[in-house]
């Protein structure tokens, strides 16, 4: 992690200290992450995974230590400031996609700019997106309509949609077959390295520590 | 897209939910609109209705009757004066003009009535086309009945026996359409009127008939100058204070102002209407108390949805937004079905209103009105969605990524 010297950190964390009520804490080790770049958490079920995630999306604050995304805090971030920062800066790929299924899959896209109040040229971006992900042509269907792998697609999409400097991806795997595994950690860092966001990757899935640069064991301790 | 059109997508997946609230509301919208519409345009129509009758001059009789069927023409008349006795008031300096009516025929359900030409100086009425009668069995036409029966200018007509369709025809005496006269919006329009002797010649001549077929002896005649009532229009509203006053000391003479008559049936009517706005009020109420329970319901089912706006970056305020938007758009839907069915509701029940009772509604609906009743479903929608909003605004993420 972090090998080029000239490389804006995008994820750092030090001394991250995570806690999940009085059932477990887990030590964090350190992660220096540039654009491109993808790391691994992985441990079994209830060791902190998602807690760790929790706390980079600034969701669930640490119990000690500093994470700073594209080198902001957003636990430094009042409340309302750290919603709108983890809407622009960091894009979320969760385990069953959470697509709207009243919306249209160019609305589901667009969801990330409204709920981050982007101000980027959304319409450019959803083509840019749509085009790289190949679901131009089904940006007008309804989400409930399309294929599973087509909704992978489109839930990265929606993660990219604001330009993130880090993507958070929770157990994207774990339904999946072999095949569809690899094609979909092909797809996540593809777009991780093409849109220049580092990607952390929580699972407990061995079959993904073939495609990430690096691994994070993770260990609860009661 | 922005909070409202994301609101919008929303409503559209329970779009039946979304349709029944704002049915409901828009039925409490309604039901509060008609009453409270109708209750302000009611003293008006009335008024219109009599047009400009100050006083009716009857036989001992209950006032109110006397005004329902001799000012607005709506119900039957209970028995006859002397025209002599009851026109004596003409005399008097108070009174701009007085005319007798006698009733006793009809022309295809309208109303024929024997009077005096003074009658439309009594209601302001002028002629449309053609001419005051000035001689037997000529006949001028309200614009109401000359638009419903569909005769002109020439055209003959026979009139039946009593008030209602369905009497004997005095087939032997056929009328000649001679004028029409101009809409008046008052009770005017729904007669046809005639010489006042044209009318007492003919019923003389129905009694005879009847009294040879039964071979019983020719009609007593009690009253030769009868009529059902003199309709008077004061010069001066002065004589509101002191003519019904001496007309009524009169032991044969009853003296009704529709004007008093009608504001004293209004004030009867009050707690009908009281009662009416109520039930339109607790209509709201249900409706808003069943958007509340659907845009709960729909949260709830929602809760993933919004955990997921929420994960993307929105706030709290964004999130309760969107419940607020939900909510405001089924309360614009709801004033505005709310008053398109109000609309309909004048439109279709006024003329039948009218014709059952003379009355004809106009309500007096400004813009500011409009603006009240959206302004009032908005706020009830609002009020329905605060719970709903508060939850959505505390809605937790960290059960979107374990789910």
């Amino acid at each position: 992690m972090g090998n080029d010297p000239d490389g804006k950190l995008l994820l750092q964390t030090s001394d991250v200290r995570l806690a999940r009520g009085d059932k477990f804490s887990v030590v964090l080790p350190d992660l220096a992450m540039k654009a491109g770049e993808a790391v691994a958490l992985i441990g079994p079920s209830g060791c902190g995974k998602t807690t760790a995630l929790m706390a980079l999306a600034g969701i669930r604050p640490p119990e000690s230590g500093v994470i700073a995304i594209d080198g902001i805090n957003p636990w430094d971030l009042p409340s309302g400031a750290r919603d709108r920062f983890r809407g622009r800066r960091i894009g979320l790929v969760f385990q069953s996609f959470h697509l709207v299924d009243a919306l249209s899959v160019a609305a589901n896209i667009l969801l990330a700019a409204i709920g981050a109040g982007s101000a980027l040229q959304t319409a450019e971006r959803l083509k840019h997106l749509a085009s790289k992900l190949d679901i131009s042509e089904i940006l007008s269907q309804r989400a409930d309509r399309i294929s599973y792998g087509q909704a992978q697609r489109v839930a990265i999409a929606r993660a990219l949609m604001n330009k993130p400097a880090v993507m958070l991806a929770d157990e994207p795997t774990s339904a999946l077959d072999d095949g569809h595994t690899e094609n979909l950690l092909a797809l996540l860092l593809q777009m991780a390295k093409a849109e220049a966001a580092a990607l952390v990757i929580a699972t407990h899935d061995r079959r993904v520590l073939s495609f990430v640069s690096s691994v994070v064991e993770l260990e609860a301790q009661s | 897209m922005n909070t409202f059109a994301l609101a919008f997508a929303f409503l559209r997946r329970r779009w039946g939910q979304a349709l029944l609230s704002t049915f409901v509301g828009a039925l409490g919208i309604a039901a509060v609109a008609t009453a409270v519409l109708s209750a302000g345009a009611l003293p008006n129509a009335a008024e219109q209705a009599w047009g400009g009758v100050d006083l009716v001059i009857g036989p001992k009789s209950s006032a109110l009757d006397l005004v329902l069927c001799c000012a607005l023409h709506v119900s039957d008349p209970s028995g006859l004066v002397s025209q002599k006795a009851a026109m004596a008031v003409e005399r008097n300096p108070w009174v701009r003009v007085a005319a007798p009516i006698a009733l006793g025929d009809n022309v295809r359900g309208w109303r024929i009535a024997g009077t005096t030409p003074a009658i439309l100086s009594v209601y302001r009425a002028g002629l449309r086309q053609g001419q005051v009668w000035t001689k037997p069995l000529e006949a001028v036409l309200g614009a109401a009945v000359a638009r419903a029966t569909g005769l002109k200018i020439g055209d003959s007509f026979v009139g039946a026996h009593g008030l209602a369709e369905g009497g004997e025809m005095h087939a032997q005496f056929p009328y000649r359409v001679v004028g029409i006269l101009k809409p008046t919006g008052s009770a005017l329009d729904r007669l046809a009127l005639t010489d006042i002797e044209t009318v007492r010649y003919i019923h003389q001549k129905h009694e005879e008939e009847e009294a040879a077929e039964s071979g019983m002896p020719g009609p007593h005649i009690d009253l030769p100058d009868a009529a059902t009532a003199v309709v008077v229009s004061y010069r001066t509203p002065a004589a509101a204070m002191l003519l019904p006053r001496l007309i009524n000391a009169d032991p044969q003479l009853t003296a009704a102002s529709p004007t008093f008559e009608i504001a004293r049936t209004m004030s009867y009517l009050r707690p009908l209407i009281t009662a009416a706005e109520a039930l339109g009020g607790l209509l709201v109420l249900i409706a808003a108390a069943g958007a509340a329970t659907a845009l709960m319901a729909t949260m709830n089912a929602r809760t993933r949805d919004l955990a997921l706006l929420r994960a993307l970056g929105a706030g709290p305020w964004r999130l309760a937004g969107v419940a607020f938007a939900e909510a405001g758009m089924i309360g614009v839907a709801a004033a505005a079905f709310g008053l398109l069915l109000t609309a309909a509701v004048f439109v279709g029940g006024r003329q039948i209103l009218a014709a059952q009772t003379g009355l004809l509604l106009t309500p007096d609906v400004s813009v500011s009105d409009i603006a009240a009743v959206f302004a009032g479903a908005l706020g009830v929608a609002f009020v329905a969605a605060l719970i709903p909003a508060i939850r959505a605004a505390r809605t937790p993420i960290e059960e979107l990524l374990q789910a």
